[in-house]
This record gives structure tokens, sequence and C-alpha cells, in this order.
């Protein structure tokens, strides 16, 4: 348990993937093989059955600590977390509290328990909290309520333990993602090498642009592939297939199994997973086994791809550009990817220049800590005057400025609906935004895509903001 | 009826036999400062009279002032009453303010901690009938751990970004925690690397030091070359915000020495990644054992969770009542 609890500990300080990689494996190799495995289930959410409502818990830990209930309760809205309250009003664990409990203990206590009567386990919470120390008594409190979320992809998970072996990370990502039973899995044949690896290649890079088009040369020494959906790879083998995202993490391959059983075993197609189910290739690393040159792909992939069956889900490859004013009109809602021709040479991701308009703040969000988690914008309705949300956004505004808004929200504040605060569209702003979506269930009718907070308009006023049918428009505009 | 020993104004904790006010925080002729934190010796005061240890960081602070220092325990007649000054253990210097009128004892806990750090003063408990007590962490999820167990926890801490050359950034109070902090890891050297200071902490150091306080020597953050960053734990006021050594930090971790930590949501809210809940304040059993000790029946809370902790005493059995007047708790610790 003090191994878990410190992993979780690690895993909130710093939740990059690279930092949440590293603390695993470390953490990882200071465990038994089959303590590890018992984490990694936890962590991709499966959780033992919870033993204890809040109430009884918190009964439990305000008994156990001698406190009264009104002043257990003010401790648990000081934490805000009953878990983390209930483990830090006992005392810590006597000198000659025991062992501190093992991983597999409490996992095991718990699956016992569940269901058990009142008297059980609440005998069980008193036993294991005389011998833990405060910070694995949190992660025990949250294992006993149902309060364990923390839950992290497979991928990740996968290499930290292959860091530890030398298991194939991606055959390791495919089993944590499979059917499994921690109590029962071997560590040893988890580990050990699958029949058929079935690993992505390595993503081509598709950085974004940081120059005009235009200095790229010719448009047509260019093709474009929209940019309308997330990166992936379909592996195909003899026994089945994996589909693997950017981040290395394996996806569900079966809405695609009809452009699975048309491939080759031992393929690695690239693409994009688009809109509607479909997949947009754009690179073939690997056919049939063999590996493919970068500069031959291109030709590859359209020989593939003309010789499989109709009616299979898949988008054309990209398509050659003629002139660059084209470009926007063939980008998805997130630009769009420009392959060289000739197929060898980078690629860049070209993102169409913001959009503005002006909203008014309608909303602040309050946050556990001090200030606003997120404000909300609004545009006018013109039949109604009415200010409908467009975007909800964190805040971004240099600290001096945030704390002048979140002043004003606070002494503006027209109404309360638990933490947010409505106020009047008095304060305006410039919101960038990259495209507009239809979304028939908001008010609005639309969202922003990727809005962000670019200034404070302290000279507009609410007849300034941009109206809501200019926004609405673009939809229409741009299909 | 006689005049109550203290009364709690507007202006601060008034003694009417002695005409004198404890930490005021507005201005008024005669001060009795507790110790040198800003919440507690304000400017402004016609005359202050601190602990000869307490003096030179107020001095620091405060600039020209009419003060005058008094030795630990040293009897001091003051109109009607009889004032003395006892560690407290919150910061070097740090004092509880025991008065006496006419036979009935008070003692103003001003800040106060009771487990020993083994650099400022170590408290010690003085009998009373009254007891002023802070109580900025008094609620029970504030427990600390052994200062050894922390300290520890924050050098593994450290050891681990240093084998990576990264910075350990650490938000410390620049007076008492910082040097608190400098002397317990110390004394577990050899370290991973330089404690860096901010020039805010640097400067208290100095005052420290020259009072004989055993600080060992820090390097300030802007005498530091760029190397020196590398593995280097850094401490700076909570408040800090980016100097021109600010682009040296890109690859810190971040971590907040406070009682604070103790609490996730607070950690958080403070942009801290990590927590070191090391505090200069009593923590819950550290607060009722350090009324139990006075023996007094009559408590007053002043400095945090006021109402909460008083209607908990008089559960207890205490005459025990909220301070009127007392200013926003302490948020610096």
């Amino acid at each position: 348990m003090l191994t878990l609890a410190a992993l979780i500990r690690d895993l909130d300080a710093d939740r990059t993937l690279s930092a949440r990689e590293a603390a695993l494996s470390r953490h990882f190799a200071a465990m038994a093989p089959q303590d590890r495995l018992r984490t990694a289930a936890l962590l991709l959410g499966r959780r033992p059955r919870r033993i204890a409502s809040a109430g009884e818990l918190g009964a439990w830990a305000a008994a156990a600590a001698g406190l009264p209930d009104w002043l257990f309760d003010l401790c648990r809205a000081e934490t805000g977390d009953l878990a983390e309250a209930a483990a830090q009003v006992l005392p810590p664990p006597a000198s000659d509290a025991g062992p501190v409990p093992s991983l597999a203990e409490v996992l095991s206590g718990l699956a016992r328990l569940s269901g058990a009567p009142e008297a059980e386990r609440h005998a069980f919470a008193l036993a294991l909290w005389g011998r833990l120390p405060v910070e694995a008594r949190h992660t025990f409190n949250r294992l006993t309520t149902g309060g364990f979320r923390l839950t992290l992809p497979p991928g990740l998970i996968a290499r930290a333990l292959a860091r530890l072996s030398n298991a194939d990370p991606a055959t390791l990502a495919l089993r944590l993602a499979g059917d499994w039973d921690a109590g029962t899995a071997d560590p040893a044949s988890f580990a050990a090498p699958g029949e058929e690896a079935l690993a992505p290649a390595p993503f081509p890079p598709e950085p974004p642009l940081a120059v005009p088009v235009e200095a790229l040369g010719p448009a047509t020494a260019w093709r474009v592939e929209p940019a309308d959906g997330p990166r992936a790879q379909l592996v195909t083998g003899t026994n089945g297939a994996a589909l693997w995202s950017e981040t290395g993490e394996p996806l569900d391959p079966a809405p695609l199994a009809a452009l699975v059983r048309a491939l080759p075993p031992g393929s690695v197609l690239g693409g994009r997973l688009a809109p509607g189910g479909r997949f947009r290739p754009t690179d073939l690393p690997r056919l049939a086994g063999a590996r493919i040159a970068p500069g031959d792909q291109g030709p590859r992939l359209a020989a593939l791809i003309a010789g499989l069956p109709a009616g299979l889900p898949i988008l054309p490859v990209p398509v050659p550009l003629t002139a660059w004013i084209d470009l926007p009109a063939l980008a998805g809602p997130g630009g769009a990817v420009l392959h060289p021709v000739a197929g060898i040479g980078p690629r860049h991701l070209w993102t169409p220049p913001p959009r503005l308009l002006t909203a008014a703040l309608i909303y602040g969000h309050a946050a556990p800590g001090t200030g606003f988690a997120t404000l909300s914008f609004g545009l006018p309705d013109p039949a109604t005057a009415e200010f409908l949300p467009v975007a909800q956004i964190p805040p971004g505004l240099p600290q001096a400025g945030m704390a002048e808004i979140a002043a004003w929200i606070r002494a503006h504040t027209v109404e309360r609906f638990g933490p947010v605060r409505l106020v009047p569209p008095e304060r305006m702003f410039e919101l960038a935004f990259d495209g507009v979506a239809p979304a028939p269930r908001r008010k609005a009718g639309f969202v922003l895509l990727n809005p962000r907070l670019v200034r404070a308009l302290p000279q507009a006023v609410a007849r300034d903001a941009t109206p809501l049918a200019a926004i609405a428009a673009l939809i229409r505009r741009e299909g | 009826m006689a005049d109550p020993v203290l009364t709690f104004t507007e202006k601060g904790i008034f003694c009417p036999a002695g005409g004198f006010y404890i930490d005021p925080h507005r201005k008024v002729d005669r001060a009795l400062v507790t110790h040198g934190h800003s919440d507690h010796a304000r400017p402004g005061m016609g005359a202050y009279l601190t602990t000869h240890a307490a003096l030179p960081v107020i001095r620091h602070r405060l600039g020209r002032i009419a003060a005058e220092g008094i030795a630990w325990g040293e009897p001091r007649r003051i109109g009607g009453a009889t004032v003395s000054f006892h560690p407290a253990g919150h910061v070097p210097g740090s004092a509880q303010i025991r008065v006496e009128v006419a036979g009935e004892v008070w003692v103003v806990s001003g800040d106060y901690k009771t487990e020993d750090d083994g650099f400022a003063e170590a408290f010690e408990p003085v009998a009373a009938h009254g007891f002023v007590t802070e109580c900025t962490f008094g609620l029970p999820v504030y427990r600390w751990q052994p200062q050894a167990q922390v300290t520890g926890d924050l050098l593994t801490w450290w050891q681990g970004l240093a084998e990576q050359r990264r910075p350990a950034l650490v938000a410390a109070w620049s007076f008492g925690k910082a040097q608190r902090l400098i002397a317990a890891l110390a004394g577990l050297a050899p370290l991973p690397g330089p404690i860096l200071t901010h020039p805010a902490v640097e400067a208290v150091n100095r005052v420290l030091r020259t009072q004989g306080y055993p600080l060992p020597d820090t390097l300030a953050l802007d005498q530091a070359r760029p190397e020196d960053f590398a593995g280097a734990l850094i401490l700076h006021p909570p408040s800090a915000q980016g100097g021109p050594w600010a682009d040296r930090l890109a690859d810190a971790e971040t971590a907040l020495a406070s009682g604070w930590a103790a609490v996730g949501r607070h950690r958080q809210g403070r942009g801290a990644m990590r927590g070191f809940a090391l505090s200069d304040h009593a923590d819950w059993p550290g607060l009722n054992a350090a009324i139990r000790a006075t023996g007094a029946t009559r408590v007053v809370t002043v400095h945090g969770y006021t109402g909460v902790f008083a209607r908990w005493l008089r559960d207890q059995g205490y005459d025990a009542a909220a301070g009127d007047h007392t200013p926003p708790r302490d948020e610096a610790d």
C-alpha cells in the first residue's frame, strides 16, 4: 500500500505523460511482479467494489477520532474530500501497530467484505487504519468508498512495465487492454513475447507550420490531408489486428474490421480516423511483413488501395493542391496536413488563422482554491437580447488581470448556481477560435472550436458584442 | 467589578491596567510585539517592546522605530500590569506574552508551535488563568508529522531531482520557515546540491546569522551562476514572482513547505506540484496540548478557525470564546 500511495502522489505531482511513465516505472520497480499487475488493474479502472458508503466511512472515522459530527463535517468541508478527511483526523499508527498492510491484503479484504454486515466492514477499516500511515490511509479510504478514480491509458502503463523487462510494450498494451484478472494473471506470461507483435511504426512528425504557406514554394508540390480526426495506425496480423493512437494507446479496431480483412497480414497502415468511422490512409510503413521506405509509400499505398474491394470505410488519400488559395476549403476543423508530393521530406500542419469575436463574460466557474477555473462567454441573441453561452475557457490572462476580474465577478454576482456565478454582460473580451460546429443541444446552436481568450476590451460595451447570427452564418457558409 | 486583564478591541488586544496593546493592527502608542511577521509587527507604533532575539528582524523590516528589547522571562512592570516574554517556538525570537494584573495571569500565545524545531527557541508552557491562543490550524485534519520525517521526505525528493540535474523550487516563508529548513537540511548533510535563496530570504538569513543563529552559508539567487541551478534547492517566498533567474527554473519541480500542504486542495490552490506539511504553527493535537499545559480555564481564540475551535473547547469544558476584531488568519504559514 505504501508504494501505491507514493505512486499516486507522484502521478498527481506532474501529469505530463513522460513524468507519469517515469513515476510508474520507478514505483513498479519497487513492487513484486504480482503487485505491478494489481496496480495496473486499479489504474486501468478495474477497481474493487466499495465496502463503505460515504456516510459509513465518515461515521467510522469521526467515532475513531473522538470527534463530534459537526466537527468532522467541517473537516470534510476543509479538505473537500471525505477520504482525505477520514485519513487525516486519526492519529498515526502506533509503533507496535504491526506491519503496514500489503496491497494484496487490502484488495483481498475488500473483495471478501463486499456485501458483508456493517460490523465486519467497520472492523476491517479500523484495523487497517491502525496500521496505515496517513498517505496510504487516504488511498485505502478511496478504495473502500469507490472514490479511487485515477485512471491511466494501457499504452502508458505498458511502456512503464516494459522498461523493467524486455517485453514488447505493444504486446503488453494489448494484453492490458484486453480481458484479464489481476488476481489470477501470471506476471511471467504477461510479459512473455506474443505469437506476433502488432506494434505500431513511428508516426511521421507533423509539426505546425511556423511560416506562411507561400514560403513552402509552389502549391503543386504539396498534397493536402484535412486534419479532421486523430491520427492512428492499423496493424494487421494473422490472428487479429490492432489500432494504435499517436500516443501509443490501443484503440478498438472493430469498426475497421472489413478493412482489416482486406489487408494482407503483417501490414501497418497509417492515417487518420475521420468522422463517420472512416479511415483516411496516408502511410504504408509495412506491407505483408516487408518494410516500405518513405519515398515508396505513396505509390505502394495508391496501388494497395486501388486493389481493395469497394465499399470499405476508407477515404481517398491526400489530394494534390493546385493553388494555395484552395487550402482553407480543403482543411478540416484542425487545419490541414501538407504532404510533399514526392513523398520524401517533412510534412507541415497548417492551421487556419484564428477568427476573432467580441463576447461578454457571463459566468465564472469557481475553483476549489481561490480564483475561477473557467469563464463562460456569451453572444447576444437578437430575439431576446439574452447572452447565450458560446465558450467556456480557462482565464489565461496575466495574474494581475485575472485577480481584478475575479474580484469583479464576486462583486457583481447576480445569481449563484453552486460554484457558478452569473454576472451581467458588462465585461467584454476578445476571443479567438478556429471554427464552429453545429450543436443543436446548445442554446446558441453551435460550439466554437478551440476557443481562447485573447484580451480584455475595457472600452467595449454589450452592444459591441459580435452578433450570434454572424457566427452561426459561418456554419452555413462552411458546411 | 474590575476591568478584565485583556480586552479585544478594533486596534488589537489591549491591557487596560498597563495601557498597552499586544500585536496591535492599528497605530497605538505602546505595542508589545510577539514576533516579526508582518501581521504581528506592524509599522507606526509609538513604542515597541519585544524580545532581544526578535528585535533585529523587526528593525530590519520596520526600519527606524522606537523599540526596546527584553530578556526571556524578565518581569517588567507597565502601569498596573507585570509582563514577561516566553518562547513560543514559532520563529527565532518569537514569544508568548504573560500579563499579570492583581494576581490574575493571562498569556497571549502569539503564533506558536509545540514541536522543538531545533532552530527557534523551543515552546515553553506558561501557567495561566486565561490563555489567548492562535488557531491558524484549529481543525482536526491538521496533524503534523515529526520534522525529521518531513525534512527527510523533502531531501529524498530533492535527491531525485538532483540526479536529473533539475532544480527543486520550494515556496517557504522568508522569515522562519526558510531558515528552519536550511538548518534542518544542514543536519542531514551531505546534501545533493547547493541551497539557493531568494534575496528576501537571504536578507533575513544575514540578520539571523549576525545574531548568532546557526545558519550555514547559502547563496542568493541573484549571485548564483547558471551552473549553480542544476540540482539546487531554491527557497523563495510564496508570493515571489519571477526574477531574472526565472528562465533557469523552467524544468524545476515546485513544492510548498507549509501546514497548508497537509490538505490537497490548498496545495493545488497554491500551484505547487508537491507539498511538505511543515508548519511553524501548532497542529490540532499541539493546540489542545498547549492549552492543557497552561492549566487555564478560560481561553480566547484568535487568528484562524476561531469560532470552530472555541466551540470545540467549550465542548471540552473550557470557558472559551472567539476573540473579536482579530484580523484574518495568517495565510503566510
